[in-house]
């Protein structure tokens, strides 16, 4: 935060302590005036310090008259007349952004069916805004986002929300990314969670009595059993199902060089793991693992760029497979232009 | 006034400009700031360190000004014929939010999101977030923002978008980021791109900032190659504020979702293709997560799709296509096709087995 930031935040909350204490009638317990404004205690007695300093004209009078007593109660005395606290101040375009990234957030994922709900919302909040500055924020109000759509409009996707709020258990067909499989499975839909860009069913999988993540663009059909099921355990903070969070100690890491091209983005996202870089500019990563056929099909997605040195058992998985799914390309003749980039 | 601490002399400005029935001069202002503001001007006192006082605290005020417009408070400078006078002064509309007339399912929508988002790593402006629902709450009185779950909450999901990918100073990068679209502000960017030796430094106006997959990105228009870019916010090495507020604005057609959405075949490395790209049904949802744009040819009795596609980025598609293992083919253009082969045949060549050593 810059520190132009951090001097407006601390003034708005000097001001919103007024405000807030206004609201509730002049009068509120010092936790519940901290928790109203999100500030700490101790950020509320030293904000009723800097308040009790503040002069409105040259009289030498204190403008504000607030006090704490014995017991924790904050006090406001009626002497705000010309409204310095009568009311919140008007939201700052960074406020109304912030706002508007979380209902488009929400409207663009498990909200869909709210869409309209959430542009009347942003309309609103945009109002809220001081007037000089309402017009600019029509301009962008839209240009902060986290996330992306991800197709929750689909029909299917649509009856899973329905299923998630009304327990209703499901049978999906579903393609496994760490078999390259396609599975029938009864599953009791807990919650959708929003991924790294990704939409996932968190379900307990009755054939494996245990909590799975389905990412939502595999599950290929969903159809209720007719059955309900009772309301889930709370979420925790970790979104991971428990067996994606055991780790294999003894398996040793894979080993992947990549071309040079795609030398920088290894390094940005795993700074912690060891590599070795060659002359060429091409580099050689260990990595962690989990799914072998999860792990070939990611080596596959650079195109090319991407060779695993070991262990062996994968290379020879990512051949055969490869060879057994486009068994054309090995048939073809060699092309003129021997596959490297144009 | 013994203690001129900031924000005691900006909250008592603007208690000063609001007690006020009149537009204030500057010296009226000074003199009711009771020296916050230095001493009024007297053209006929000839000690320097007196007009060096008077400017200093002129520059003061002006700087205090400029952080209540920043709050959103705009102090107006206008003629009070009347009193045939020209000052500064507020008017009690100008720092009170208007009425707020949401329903109690927008509140709550409200709410939601704001819990939503609340776990984003990186979220720029989650202080921003906090004081806007603070201010909502204290504006409907009653209606707390930030109350228990409700039972009958529409949907139950969680949201964790976390940073894999992380610059140096990535924190203070992004707010930076963050403030300069809020307020469109240029900025200075020291930027070193994916596989660029350099870094380069360019001024840029930057139009939107959004998290996909993990990595921040910033739309901005750059001024060293005049035309709009995306950059990777972990590539940043500095960025700093260098431009007035509302510098620019964005063109009217610009729409964050194209950037935001594009898929890596869509980066823009060469001119347009189109391609038939064949998926089975069994990852025919990526149809939709993955080519919404893409125009909807056929659908084949055992469910398989066959799209058209437009591409710019050819050989990302092919490790698209790659990666499902022949649930997706493409089937045109030829040369394609070919290169798609070659590249497999290459792919399963670097795999071959090893000799033992």
């Amino acid at each position: 935060m810059s520190a132009s930031q951090a001097r407006r935040q601390r003034l708005t909350r000097l001001q919103l302590v007024l405000a807030t204490l206004h609201a509730h009638g002049d009068r509120m317990r010092l936790d519940d005036l901290a928790a109203a404004c999100r500030m700490s205690p101790a950020e509320v007695l030293a904000a009723v310090d800097t308040l009790q300093m503040v002069h409105g004209n040259d009289t030498g009078y204190a403008y504000v008259d607030i006090d704490i007593d014995e017991d924790g109660w904050v006090d406001l005395g009626p002497n705000l007349d010309q409204g310095l606290g009568r009311r919140p101040l008007p939201l700052t375009p960074g406020e109304v952004a912030a706002l508007s990234a979380a209902v488009r957030a929400l409207a663009e994922g498990p909200a869909a069916n709210l869409a309209a709900e959430a542009t009347a919302v942003l309309d609103k909040v945009v109002s809220l805004a001081a007037p000089p500055v309402r017009e600019t924020l029509q301009r962008i109000n839209a240009r902060i986002a986290v996330g992306a759509a991800v197709g929750l409009a689909d029909p299917v996707w649509h009856d899973m929300v329905d299923a998630v709020r009304d327990h209703r258990e499901l049978e999906i067909e579903y393609l496994t990314a760490s078999r390259d499989d396609l599975t029938h499975r009864t599953v009791q839909p807990w919650t959708l969670v929003g991924r790294e860009g990704y939409w996932y069913l968190r379900a307990f999988c009755l054939a494996r009595g245990d909590e799975r993540l389905f990412r939502l663009d595999r599950i290929v059909s969903a159809q209720p059993t007719g059955r309900t099921f009772p309301p889930p355990p709370p979420p925790g903070p970790d979104p991971s199902p428990r067996h994606e969070r055991i780790t294999d100690q003894q398996r040793p890491d894979v080993r992947i060089r990549f071309d040079a091209s795609a030398a920088d983005w290894v390094r940005e996202r795993h700074p912690d793991r060891p590599t070795t870089t060659a002359p060429d500019g091409s580099i050689e990563v260990s990595l962690p693992w989990r799914s072998q056929t999860f792990l070939a099909g990611w080596v596959l997605s650079f195109g090319g760029r991407a060779v695993v040195v070991a262990p062996e058992s994968l290379r020879r998985e990512i051949r055969d497979r490869l060879a057994a799914a486009f068994p054309d390309a090995l048939a073809a003749p060699e092309s003129a232009s021997d596959g490297k980039a144009h | 006034m013994s203690d001129h601490a900031p924000e005691q002399r900006v909250l008592s400005l603007m208690a000063v400009l609001l007690d006020t029935g009149i537009p204030l001069t500057l010296e009226q202002v000074q003199e009711r700031m009771e020296g916050a503001y230095g001493p009024p001007f007297d053209p006929d006192d000839p000690d320097p360190r007196h007009k060096q006082a008077f400017e200093a605290g002129r520059r003061m005020f002006l700087r205090d000004k400029d952080t209540l417009a920043d709050m959103g408070v705009q102090v107006r400078y206008t003629r009070d014929d009347e009193h045939d006078v020209d000052g500064y002064w507020l008017r009690p509309e100008d720092v009170r939010m208007p009425d707020v007339r949401l329903a109690p399912a927008e509140t709550r929508l409200l709410r939601d999101a704001a819990r939503m988002v609340a776990d984003v790593d990186g979220f720029p402006l989650a202080h921003d977030l906090e004081l806007a629902l603070a201010k909502l709450d204290a504006a409907m009185a009653g209606m707390d923002l930030s109350g228990p779950d409700d039972e009958d909450l529409a949907i139950s999901f969680l949201y964790q978008h976390q940073r894999v990918v992380r610059g140096p100073d990535a924190d203070r990068t992004l707010a930076t980021l963050a403030e300069a679209v809020v307020t469109r502000r240029r900025i200075r960017l020291t930027y070193r791109g994916a596989a660029q030796p350099q870094a380069t430094v360019r001024d840029v106006d930057p139009y939107a900032l959004f998290l996909r997959r993990g990595v921040w990105y910033v739309v901005a228009w750059c001024g060293l190659r005049q035309a709009v870019r995306l950059f990777d916010v972990h590539r940043v090495q500095a960025a700093a504020l260098i431009g007035v507020p509302g510098a620019f604005a964005a063109p009217a057609d610009f729409d964050l979702a194209d950037w935001r959405d594009r898929e890596p075949w869509e980066l823009a490395i060469h001119d347009p293709i189109q391609v038939q790209l064949r998926l089975d049904r069994a990852v025919a949802g990526m149809a939709r997560s993955r080519f919404p744009r893409a125009l909807h040819l056929t659908t084949a009795p055992d469910g398989a799709l066959t799209l058209a596609v437009s591409v710019t980025h050819r050989d990302a598609l092919i490790g698209f296509v790659m990666s499902l293992w022949g649930r997706a083919r493409i089937l045109a253009p030829d040369d394609l096709v070919t290169r798609f082969h070659d590249r497999v045949r290459a792919v399963v060549a670097a795999h071959a087995p090893q000799e033992a050593p």
